[in-house]
């Protein structure tokens, strides 16, 4: 077996290939078979740099490994970007609405590192996305919880016990709170400014009482009483499900 | 930007604290405590700036979905501000600067939070709630201060 020997300078322009690569089919009119044969690529370059950032993290170099963090929410960016092509495509629109959601998300976090032009056009790109393409919600779902403190997803010690703050980057991995258990709920409400903007309205009653798909606008062919308001069904929680670790 | 001033009265909370006291969210209920999950990555966060201790140790925590910052119930006395004088001041900083750093590559977020302040030995308490972004936490120092002017012109 031969080891190769790959320097950092390497890892970065082959990183900023595969970006540019990605962005060549982040477009509608891309073709569907092309864009999910990306999306296998991008899976199986995350694996690529997960592995050299457990070589950096095994020899204890955080900037490295937060740099290789980076590259990982960006090509999970690129990723989820093509998904959402490739939802539209399909006609899952709240698929496609998570999958952009997620590419931004993504941004956010790989923005905590570092910030370039490349970074800021995907971002305005996701934007004008967003604006143009999905119907737009004044607003959203936030439930309250009461809930145990949790784990820390850096170290595994109970969250109270060790130094780790949550949304701070450590060797390549962002601090959260897991392993939470919701002991109570205690509301829901509709917010303008929500924490998760996947939680949407996906239907709504006319005036009518007649139901309709919120992306689409068809009648589902359900009819709702509306003497007591008009009725919406929503999505209340998403289970967070970032590649962060 | 949005702030309110209630006064209330409660025999609790007469810490010794010479620093800030963070109190659970339900601070005037009976019920178990039940602190904003803001807490413990803040206390964190401060504790290397700014003397801050929990009032209990917290177990249950108020997970608010929505997208301001719900910061931790802020408790001053009267004792810990004629003791350091500086606090509000360096706890508004501390603030900011934890806001910035938590949500550096996001939009910058509203923020929500009560600072109590409580005459030592009294049963006055002054509930200060704050609505808004980084830059009016400045008013908020502010109105503090004017809270705690008043009650020591009181005393």
């Amino acid at each position: 077996m031969t080891d190769k020997t790959i320097s950092f300078d390497e890892i970065r322009n082959d990183y900023f290939d595969f970006i540019d690569s990605c962005g060549k089919f982040n477009f509608f009119t891309r073709s569907k078979r092309i864009q999910s044969e990306k999306v296998v690529e991008c899976e199986h370059y995350l694996q690529v740099i997960k592995s050299y950032k457990k070589q950096v993290i095994d020899k204890g170099v955080e900037a490295l490994a937060n740099e290789l963090f980076h590259m990982q929410c960006m090509v999970n960016a690129s990723r989820s970007s093509l998904l959402m092509w490739i939802a539209l495509k399909e006609e899952k629109f709240n698929d496609a609405w998570s999958a952009l959601v997620d590419a931004q998300e993504y941004i956010s976090i790989a923005l905590k590192i570092k910030d370039y032009e490349g970074l800021r056009n995907l971002e305005k790109r996701l934007q004008a996305a967003e604006e143009s393409i999905f119907p737009g919600w004044s607003l959203y779902n936030s439930p309250g919880f009461v809930e145990t403190i949790g784990n820390c997803s850096i170290c595994g010690e109970l969250f109270s016990l060790c130094d780790h703050v949550e949304n701070q980057i450590y060797m390549g991995q962002l601090c959260q709170r897991i392993d939470r258990k919701i002991v109570r709920t205690d509301h829901f409400a509709f917010v303008q400014n929500p924490r998760d903007r996947r939680c949407i309205i996906t239907k709504i009653s006319e005036d009518d009482g007649q139901e309709i798909d919120y992306f689409t606008w068809e009648k589902t062919g359900e009819k709702k009483d509306n003497s007591d308001g008009m009725h919406a069904e929503a999505i209340m929680f998403k289970i967070p499900t970032l590649d962060v670790s | 930007m949005k702030l309110e001033i209630k006064e209330l009265t409660s025999d609790k909370f007469d810490e010794q604290s010479k620093g800030v006291v963070i109190l659970p969210h339900n601070y005037l209920s009976e019920e178990k405590e039940e602190y904003h999950s803001t807490t413990l990555s803040f206390y964190k966060y401060s504790k290397e700036k700014v003397e801050i201790a929990y009032l209990t140790e917290p177990e249950l925590l108020v997970e608010q979905r929505s997208g301001e910052w719900f910061g931790p119930v802020l408790l001053f006395t009267s004792m810990a501000l004629s003791e350091n004088p500086e606090l509000v001041s360096i706890t508004c900083g501390v603030i900011a600067n934890y806001v910035t750093d938590f949500f550096k590559g996001q939009k910058e977020p509203s923020v929500r939070l009560k600072v109590i302040h409580k005459e030592t030995n009294t049963s006055k308490l002054t509930e200060i709630s704050y609505e808004g972004g980084l830059e009016g936490l400045d008013k908020l120092e502010k109105t503090i201060f004017e809270v705690v002017s008043k009650s020591s012109v009181n005393d």
